[in-house]
C-alpha cells in the first residue's frame, strides 16, 4: 500500500469510528483534540482497525496508541 | 478532441478517478461544508447504490441530510434511519454496528421517523462495561424495526442503580431490565478455586443470591411496570479442577461445574417463588452454541473490563429481541407451508404415497419428520400452521390422514389452500379466513421461483431463504426468533382447535347464508351460534391472556395503545383511576377464550375509553355491543355523565373504525393526526342532547340492553375476589 493511500484509509477509519471529519483527521490527532476519543471509544476504534487493515493487535499494543501518527505506524508495522 | 484550440483529454484512468469512492465522498464532504447539503446527499445516495455497504458513504449521507436540517418530523431523518438499516443487513461488521449504534443514541429521545415503528425502551445493567453490549442491542432492535430507547448502566453500578429509586436508570422509565451479570465476579471462588469447603461455597453463593434478591426486589418496587429479564450463569470454559471437576474430589465437594448448576437452580427456585414475573435467559445455553472460548476477549476484558467479545455481542442482543419482541407485540402468528420437499420429500402428484420420504430411519424421510416435529412443537406453542401447495387434494389428503411417516395430521392444520393457482392470491386468502394479517405470516417454500414471488407480492409476509438441503431445516426454523411467547396460555395451547372450530362456524353460517337467500336473516345465524359471554374485570389469572391481546390485536382494536403485562397490572391495581375489563366468548362449536379487552380510565363525571380491542375471530357477533353495554352500564352506575372514545387510525385497524358511531357515539371533532374523538351522554348527565341528528338511544345509554341472542354473564367486579383463589 502506498504511504498517502495508508494514511488516507487510517483517516477514513477514525473518522467513521469516531464520527468526525476524515479531512480534519491528521497523525496529531489524539484523544486530546478528538472529543468521541473516550477511552471506550477507543477499543472501538481498535477493533475497527483490526477489521480494515486485517490484523489482530495485542493488548499491549492497544495500549500503545496515543494519536493517529501511533496507530498508523502500528498499521505500517503490521502490513510490512 | 480540439476545440477552438484548447486541447483537453480525458482519459478513462481520470475518468475512474473522479468517479472513484474517496472522489466522491471529498466532493460530497466539501459540498456540505459549503452548505450545500441536498448536492452531497445526492452524491452519497449514488454511492451508497454502488457500495451499500459503505459506512464512510452512509455516514456521508447521514451528515448531509442532518446539515439539510434533518428531524424527526422531517422525511430526512425518515431516509436517515433507513440508511442505517440497509448498511446493517449489507454488512454487519462489529466497527459498522458501533457506527450505527451511535447514530440510534443521538435520535433514542426523538419519536420514530420510519412509519409503523415503535419505540423499545430497555435499561442494561450489570457487571463491567456494558457499553459494547448495549450498542449492539439498539441496533439490533432497530433491524427489528423498533426505535431503540436504551440506557446504560456505568461500569459495575447495577446495584446503586437498581437499589436508587430516583437512579438515572429509573429515569429513562425502561419498559424492560435487562441484568446481566458475571459469575466469576459474583462467585469468584466458586468458579475460581480448585477445592473450596462446603461451609466457603455456601456462604458465597447465599451472599450472591442474597444480593441479586435485594436487586429485583428493588426493580419491582422502583420500577412496577418494568419487565426484568435476569441472565443466569454459564459454566467457564475450563474448570480450575482439570479432570477432577465431576465427581474427583475425594470427599465428595462440588466441582466448579456442579457449584454453578446450584447456583443457577437456586436462583432458579428463587425467582419462581418471589419474582414470578421476572423472565430467565439461559446463558449456558446461548454460550454453549456459540463456543465458549470465542465469547470474550480477553485482551478487552483485561484493557476495558468489557465481558463479551464481538462475536458474541450481536448473538446475546440477539437473544434478548427475542424477549422484546413479544414483549412489543412483534411476533409471527403462523406459518405457511408448502407440501412437496418441504413437508416430505419427492412430489406426492408424481411419486405417489408410497414413493414420497417422510419419517423412517433413512435420510431423508427422518430429517423431513424432524421438521415436522419442529413445526408440531410450534404449534403447541399457539402457533397456528397452514398449507399453501400446488396440489391436487385428493393426493394429498391421504399423506395428511394415512402415511405412518407423518408427524403432521389434518388436525394440526389451522387452513389450507391446495390447488393451483398462485401462491400471493393464497396466502392472502389465508390470511383473510385466518383473520390475521399479512404481517403475521412466516412462509416456508423449498422453491426459490415461489419465494420470490411471494416476496414481490406481499412483502409483508417474512419469506425464509430455505436451504437447499432438508437435513438444515430444522435449524433454519429453530433460528427464526419471531414466534416467541413470554407466557404460554390457555388459548395458546388450543388456537389450531379454535381455528377449526372457526372453519365449523364459517360452513354453518355459509348454509344459513344460503337459508337467507330463501327469506331467514343473520339473528337466526347469531341465535344458532348459542354464544354465552362472561365479562369480568381483569384478574391475576386473566392479565397475561389480557397483556397477550393489548400487544397483539392490530385489527379491532381502538386506539392500538400497547401496554407490558407489568403496565396492565399496575393499573388494574389502581381502581381509583382505571377499569380493565375482558370478555370470555363460547358457543355450540367450543370455546374461544378470553378474547376483548376493554380499558376505561375514569376521572369523574367523565370516564374515557383508552383501549378497546377485540380478537377478530369473535368479530361482528355482538360480543363488542355487549363489552360496550358493560362498560355503559359501569360508568352510569358509577355517576359518570359522560363517555368519551377516541379512534387512532392505524394501517391495520379500519374494522374498528366506525366502532363509536355504531355504538351511539357522537363525533366531536379530530385531533392531531390520525385521532378522532367521540362522546356518549349517560343517563342523568348535564350534556345537552338537544341537536336534531343526536342517536336517539344516547338519553337512555345506561339503560341499554345487551344484544337478545347472547347469554350474558357478569363477573364480580370486584378484582380481588375474582384473584383471591
Amino acid at each position: 500500500m502506498r504511504e498517502d493511500e495508508l494514511k488516507a484509509r487510517v483517516r477514513q477509519v477514525v473518522g467513521d469510528t469516531l464520527n468526525v471529519d476524515p479531512e480534519t483527521v491528521d497523525d496529531h490527532s489524539s484523544p486530546q483534540t478528538i472529543a468521541e476519543w473516550t477511552s471506550f471509544n477507543h477499543l472501538t476504534l481498535m477493533a475497527a482497525a483490526e477489521e480494515a487493515f486485517g490484523m489482530t493487535l495485542s493488548m499491549e499494543e492497544m495500549n500503545s496508541v496515543k494519536s493517529v501518527g501511533d496507530l498508523t505506524d502500528l498499521v505500517r508495522r503490521h502490513a510490512g | 478532441m480540439e476545440i477552438n484550440g484548447t486541447r483537453r483529454e480525458v482519459t478513462p484512468k481520470d475518468a475512474e478517478l473522479e468517479n472513484s469512492p474517496e472522489a466522491l465522498l471529498r466532493r460530497a464532504r466539501t459540498l456540505t461544508r459549503e452548505g450545500n447539503p441536498a448536492a452531497a446527499a445526492d452524491l452519497a445516495r449514488e454511492l451508497l447504490d454502488r457500495q451499500p455497504d459503505s459506512l464512510s458513504a452512509a455516514t456521508e449521507l447521514i451528515r448531509a441530510l442532518e446539515a439539510g436540517g434533518a428531524s424527526s418530523a422531517t422525511a430526512g431523518r425518515g431516509e436517515a434511519e433507513a440508511a442505517l438499516r440497509r448498511l446493517i443487513s449489507a454488512a454487519p461488521t462489529p466497527a459498522n454496528i458501533m457506527a450505527a449504534a451511535r447514530f440510534w443514541e443521538q435520535w433514542q429521545e426523538d419519536e420514530p421517523a420510519t412509519p409503523g415503528v415503535r419505540t423499545v425502551r430497555a435499561a442494561l445493567t450489570g457487571h463491567g462495561t456494558l457499553l459494547p453490549l448495549g450498542a449492539h442491542l439498539r441496533v439490533a432492535c432497530a433491524q427489528a424495526g423498533m426505535h431503540p430507547f436504551v440506557f446504560v448502566s456505568d461500569f459495575d453500578q447495577w446495584m446503586q442503580d437498581l437499589l436508587t429509586p430516583n437512579s438515572a436508570l429509573y429515569a429513562s422509565r425502561p419498559e424492560v431490565i435487562l441484568l446481566q451479570l458475571d459469575a466469576g465476579t459474583l462467585f469468584p471462588r466458586s468458579m475460581g478455586e480448585a477445592e473450596l469447603s462446603a461451609a466457603a461455597f455456601d456462604a458465597e453463593r447465599t451472599a450472591g443470591l442474597a444480593q441479586i434478591r435485594q436487586a429485583l426486589a428493588a426493580a419491582g418496587r422502583n420500577a412496577p411496570a418494568a419487565t426484568l429479564l435476569l441472565s443466569t450463569f454459564a459454566t467457564p470454559d475450563h474448570s480450575p479442577l482439570g479432570i477432577l471437576d465431576l465427581g474427583g474430589l475425594s470427599d465428595g465437594l462440588p466441582g466448579q461445574r456442579e457449584r454453578c448448576e446450584r447456583i443457577n437452580a437456586d436462583l432458579r427456585t428463587l425467582v419462581r417463588a418471589e419474582f414470578p414475573r421476572t423472565l430467565l435467559l439461559d446463558m449456558e445455553r446461548i454460550e454453549a452454541r456459540h463456543g465458549k472460548e470465542r465469547v470474550r476477549d480477553a485482551r478487552r476484558w483485561y484493557l476495558a473490563s468489557i465481558p463479551f467479545s464481538d462475536s458474541f455481542l450481536p448473538v446475546l442482543a440477539g437473544e434478548y429481541l427475542r424477549y422484546l419482541r413479544p414483549l412489543k407485540g412483534q411476533t409471527r402468528k403462523c406459518v405457511v407451508l408448502d407440501l412437496d420437499n418441504t413437508l416430505w420429500g419427492g412430489v406426492i402428484g408424481e411419486d405417489g404415497f408410497d414413493q414420497i420420504k417422510i419419517g423412517g430411519t433413512a435420510a431423508p424421510g427422518n430429517a423431513f419428520r424432524d421438521f415436522q416435529r419442529a413445526l408440531l412443537a410450534l404449534q403447541q406453542r399457539g402457533i397456528l400452521l397452514a398449507v399453501c401447495s400446488k396440489n391436487n387434494p385428493e393426493d394429498v389428503w391421504p399423506v395428511f390422514d394415512k402415511h405412518p411417516g407423518m408427524v403432521l395430521r389434518r388436525e394440526h392444520l389451522a387452513a389450507w389452500r391446495i390447488n393451483w393457482q398462485d401462491k400471493a392470491t393464497n396466502i392472502r386468502e389465508l390470511a383473510r379466513d385466518l383473520n390475521i394479517g399479512l404481517d403475521s405470516l412466516v412462509f416456508l417454500d423449498d422453491n426459490p421461483a415461489e419465494r420470490g414471488l411471494v416476496r414481490q407480492e406481499v412483502p409483508q409476509v417474512l419469506t425464509v431463504e430455505m436451504p437447499t438441503d432438508p437435513a438444515l431445516y430444522v435449524r433454519t426454523l429453530l433460528a427464526l426468533d419471531v414466534f416467541e411467547v413470554l407466557t404460554l396460555t390457555e388459548e395458546d395451547r388450543n388456537r389450531g382447535r379454535l381455528y377449526r372450530e372457526q372453519q365449523e362456524r364459517k360452513a354453518f353460517e355459509e348454509q344459513l347464508e344460503h337459508a337467507a337467500e330463501s327469506g331467514g336473516d343473520l339473528t337466526d345465524y347469531l341465535r344458532g351460534l348459542q354464544m354465552r359471554v362472561t365479562i369480568a374485570s381483569a384478574t391475576d389469572f386473566t392479565l397475561p391472556r389480557i397483556a397477550q391481546l393489548i400487544n397483539k390485536t392490530n385489527q379491532f382494536n381502538v386506539t392500538t395503545r400497547r401496554y407490558t403485562e407489568a403496565e396492565v397490572r399496575a393499573l388494574a391495581a389502581d381502581r381509583d383511576h382505571w377499569r380493565i375489563y375482558s370478555v370470555h366468548v363460547s358457543d355450540r362449536f367450543g370455546d374461544s377464550g378470553l378474547t376483548g379487552v376493554a380499558m376505561v380510565r375514569t376521572e369523574g363525571e367523565v370516564w374515557e375509553v383508552d383501549n378497546f380491542l377485540l380478537s377478530c375471530r369473535v368479530l361482528g357477533r355482538g360480543v363488542e355491543d355487549a363489552l360496550m353495554t358493560h362498560v355503559i352500564h359501569e360508568a352510569a352506575a358509577a355517576g359518570a355523565s359522560r363517555l368519551r372514545g377516541v379512534f387512532i387510525k392505524t394501517a391495520k385497524n379500519a374494522p374498528a373504525a366506525d366502532f363509536f358511531e355504531k355504538q351511539g357515539f357522537l363525533a366531536t371533532g379530530a385531533g392531531e393526526g390520525d385521532e378522532s374523538y367521540f362522546e356518549l351522554a349517560l343517563a342523568g348527565g348535564s350534556r345537552n342532547n338537544g341537536s336534531g341528528d343526536a342517536p336517539t338511544d344516547a338519553p337512555a345509554a345506561a339503560d341499554r340492553q345487551y344484544p337478545a341472542w347472547l347469554a350474558v354473564e357478569i363477573a364480580s367486579a370486584n378484582p380481588e375476589e375474582n384473584s383471591s383463589a
